[in-house]
């Protein structure tokens, strides 16, 4: 697929504008977020695999 | 071609014969192959987030159509909110596919059998590692500003959304939220610090690294927790209408639903719904009901309690009902042109028209033979509790404000089928049909 590389940051063929100030910000916010949400997803592992340890423990 | 549909160069939407089908431009027609092979979109339209289309031939497709075309300006909070979630669920989804949402254009949702959908089937493309979200700011311009404004400033903000097509602008909306809303850390960063970011990079060359998916996950998680603890809690002085003590209205429905019997229509327009409690009679029938109030908490409550998929609530004021917009005044339709109601219900309505917004009677007839066949409407007399409400805070200009005037006026428009006095007021509804 042809991407459009601007400076570094492949973007898919789109028609609308996606701002330059809106990627920079979504590139830091994800650097941010990005961490975050590993642990979240990694945490919601552990309570699933806890709750499903405490659910054959009461049967 | 449909006027709102020169945007993106993928394909476009056209109607044929009163049915509508979207054109798949051939260098679009591989990524859209993907979509249906990967099974995207049979998850998507299994899961009710979007519209199912059939193929007509190899370029062409037919989306399963909708009932009624609404705008995100006229939608309550709630259904922008749930249209909101819709699209970054579409857009988490996507991704474990190996493709990208495009675009997050509010008006690629419409609200079908009750739920909010998307309806452009061109809007995926393949995702690359790296990628950032390209519709981040349309998101953000589309659904959190509105969602922001609405809930920390004033509900009527929403409507700016019909002011601005292309989304709230993120300077305006950083301005108008209140200072406090800083400490929302989701907000600050995705309209106050995006808004300044757009600002600072206004004239400057892009120079920064690529998104990791995990990280993008993370953007998308983000903007879905920042929506979900929205929230406006509604405080309409209309919304409890309908729990005064009002004796006329058990035998109203009563009669609302002897002349639905008596006219049979496929679609009503419930113009000033209140809550949509007539709107419900119908919508029990199988009738397709848009249901208009122009009190938000009305909307709000009507469409919250999702009492029935054929009932669509919307904001409308009908003393200015929503224009033609976009380029050339055509590319979101005006109410009238939307029109396609067999049956207008104009209950509790007369007199807000007649004396709050001074309209002659004769025009209110007028509107109302132009945008359906048969009319279901209430005349509520000058010694109406209700009308003395209004009247106790202006001179009463009104002297042809009288049921014999009104017969009259509307007798020009309408064959008067039936008027029957509603038991326990002096109010009488009528059944009219187009002459």
């Amino acid at each position: 697929m042809i991407s459009f590389p601007i400076a570094g940051i492949p973007l898919v063929p789109s028609y609308i504008d996606p701002g330059t100030g809106s990627l920079v910000i979504q590139v830091l916010i994800a650097s941010l977020v990005g961490g975050l949400f590993m642990l979240k997803v990694y945490w919601r592992k552990v309570k699933a695999f806890i709750l499903r340890r405490k659910g054959k423990d009461d049967k | 071609m449909i006027s709102s549909s020169f945007r993106d160069p993928s394909g476009y939407v056209f109607k044929k014969e009163g049915v509508i089908y979207r054109k798949v431009s051939g260098s679009y027609k591989n990524t859209l192959t993907r979509v249906m092979e990967c099974g995207l979109y049979q998850d998507l339209v299994d899961s009710s987030l979007m519209l199912p289309f059939k193929a007509i031939d190899e370029d062409t497709i037919m989306p399963e159509q909708l009932a009624f075309i609404s705008y995100p300006f006229e939608w309550c909070f709630s259904q922008l909110k749930d249209a909101a979630l819709v699209t970054l669920g579409i857009a988490k989804r996507t991704l474990s596919y190996g493709m990208i949402l495009k675009d997050a254009s509010a008006y690629n949702i419409q609200f079908h059998e009750g739920k909010p959908m998307l309806i452009d089937h061109l809007s995926f493309e393949v995702y690359q590692e790296g990628e950032p979200w390209i519709a981040y700011k349309q998101f953000c311009e589309h659904f959190l500003a509105p969602l922001a404004l609405a809930s920390y400033k004033d509900v009527r903000l929403q409507r700016l959304l019909g002011v601005f097509i292309g989304g709230i602008p993120l300077d305006l909306a950083s301005s108008l939220l209140p200072f406090w809303t800083n400490l929302n850390l989701h907000l600050l960063l995705h309209i106050k610090a995006h808004s300044a970011s757009q600002k600072h990079y206004e004239d400057k060359p892009l120079v920064k690294k690529k998104i990791s998916r995990v990280s993008l996950l993370g953007v998308l998680d983000s903007l879905e927790s920042c929506v979900k603890k929205l929230s406006w809690k509604s405080k309409g002085v209309w919304a409890d209408y309908y729990s005064e003590d009002s004796g006329y209205i058990r035998h109203k429905e009563k009669l609302v639903d002897s002349f639905l019997d008596k006219i049979n229509p496929k679609v009503v327009w419930d113009i000033g719904a209140n809550t949509g409690l007539f709107s419900s009679i119908a919508g029990r029938k199988g009738i397709q009901v848009i249901s208009f109030d122009s009190d938000p908490a009305c909307v709000e409550k009507s469409y919250l309690s999702k009492s029935n998929p054929n009932i669509l609530p919307l904001v409308l004021d009908l003393t200015n009902p929503s224009p033609g917009t976009g380029w050339g005044n055509a590319e979101r339709m005006s109410l009238r042109e939307r029109k396609g109601a067999d049956t207008v219900f104009a209950l509790a309505l007369i007199h807000h028209l007649a004396i709050s917004n001074n309209l002659p009677l004769g025009m209110i007839a007028g509107f109302l033979k132009d945008i359906c066949h048969t009319l279901i409407i209430e005349f509520v007399p000058k010694g109406d509790p209700k009308v003395q409400k209004l009247l106790s805070t202006r001179k009463d200009v009104f002297p042809n404000y009288t049921q014999g005037a009104f017969e009259e006026e509307f007798d020009k428009f309408f064959a008067i089928k039936e008027g029957v006095k509603v038991e326990g007021s002096d109010r009488t509804l009528y059944l009219m049909e187009g002459a």
